[in-house]
């Protein structure tokens, strides 16, 4: 328990050290600090718990094995959403998710545009469905949009950050936003 | 101004990342253009539904397991241990490797200077030399893999990049470039020549 105490402590640097050094503690510490922003990044893109799960705990373990070659030139937590987004990613690819989005056809949206007060049921109701219809625009954004968006604006990285994250420059980072954007505000439109 | 550029600006100004002297810009146009006004609501909606979006239903026993689940799985977890690189041993001979291809390739030099007549003078024939060099080798299956390694070494130091951090999976992933259109190449190349002047 002492040893738990201590390593609540202990910076993010000293821990890796520590884990490199063969320490569980100071690597299950390091899990308890992220696992909320991990899972809640890679939700994004999956959408289901089971599925998350995994792959959480697959990249926790991939960082754990690539920790020696760690050289702490980024921060950890860079790096670990590094791992979390090509793990995801490479997951993704693999079911060919992104071959069998289904595109928001014309002829589903909604040909009325009504208004309502904001206390209104039927105003809740539209507003539930805003939210699931983003969630869907999101999921079908062509992924390297997808990711970025993803880590910006649900996760709250800056650019420079998510540039890290995911190896390009800032001005494309801020580039996939702007495109990214766009699409979702053209396929959310009927809903504004 | 051109809408488009305000857009990409709105963009930018909604994660933080606008400079004051473009939010001013953004400012003025806004109140002159009531499409562009139209277009920051919808975005900032947009921004306003993505924070209230909730990130599955975890209870906060799922948060308490799970740093234990990943720590079992990490004491359990054995490294295999790695096969000796091939050609490892080979560091330490990597001097005799060196001298080697440069004996050979000072031969070769030298022979394709040497006119033949005289070539047959000289008590020291290089011929014979890298025959022997290579009969050296054809004994030596290590001094053969050694002269494989040496090259590929010297070629993964010329192409390879030494100062990036290793991430698991990034071998087989990369964000495709090719999932932009060209005309969206196009675009972005000319929206970052725009913002590197301005």
């Amino acid at each position: 328990m002492e040893v738990l105490k201590n390593m609540e402590e202990l910076p993010d640097d000293s821990l890796v050290h520590e884990a490199k050094r063969g320490s569980p503690d100071a690597f299950a510490e390091l899990v308890r600090r992220y696992q909320k922003k991990v899972y809640s990044t890679i939700f994004q893109f999956t959408g289901n718990h089971h599925d998350t799960d995994d792959l959480a705990q697959e990249t926790f373990m991939n960082a754990y094995k690539s920790l020696p070659k760690f050289r702490q030139k980024a921060n950890f937590y860079t790096w670990l959403y590094r791992i979390a987004v090509n793990t995801t990613m490479n997951f993704l690819r693999k079911k060919h998710r992104e071959k069998g989005r289904e595109e928001f056809a014309e002829n589903q949206l909604p040909s009325g545009e009504a208004k309502f007060s904001s206390s209104s049921p039927e105003y809740q109701s539209q507003k539930k469905e805003f939210k699931e219809k983003l969630k869907e625009a999101v999921d079908s954004l062509p992924l390297a949009y997808q990711a970025t968006f993803v880590l910006i604006a649900y996760q709250d990285l800056t650019h420079s950050q998510a540039a890290e994250v995911l190896r390009c420059s800032e001005k494309t980072v801020s580039w996939r936003m702007h495109k990214a954007r766009k699409i979702l505000q053209n396929k959310l439109n009927p809903y504004f | 101004m051109k809408c488009n550029k305000i857009e990409k600006w709105l963009s930018d100004l909604i994660d933080g990342e606008l400079s004051e002297k473009k939010k001013k810009e953004v400012e003025d146009h806004l109140q002159e253009c009531s499409l562009c006004r139209a277009y920051q609501e919808k975005l900032e909606r947009i921004q306003t539904t993505v924070k209230e979006v909730d990130f599955g239903r975890v209870g906060p026993d799922y948060w308490e397991e799970f740093p234990s689940r990943i720590r079992d799985r990490i004491t359990s977890f054995k490294p295999r241990h790695r096969k000796r690189r091939p050609f490892a041993w080979g560091w330490q001979w990597a001097w005799v490797g060196a001298a080697l291809i440069l004996v050979i390739f000072m031969g070769l030099y030298v022979m394709h200077l040497l006119p033949r007549a005289e070539q047959e003078v000289y008590a020291f024939s290089l011929e014979d030399s890298l025959e022997q060099v290579f009969q050296e080798i054809g004994e030596n299956e290590e001094l053969a893999d050694l002269f494989n390694m040496v090259l590929l070494a010297s070629i993964e130091e010329t192409l390879g990049e030494t100062d990036r951090e290793i991430v698991p999976g990034l071998e087989s992933f990369s964000f495709p470039e090719e999932e932009l259109t060209e005309e969206e190449l196009i675009q972005l190349d000319s929206e970052i020549k725009k913002e590197i002047k301005s």
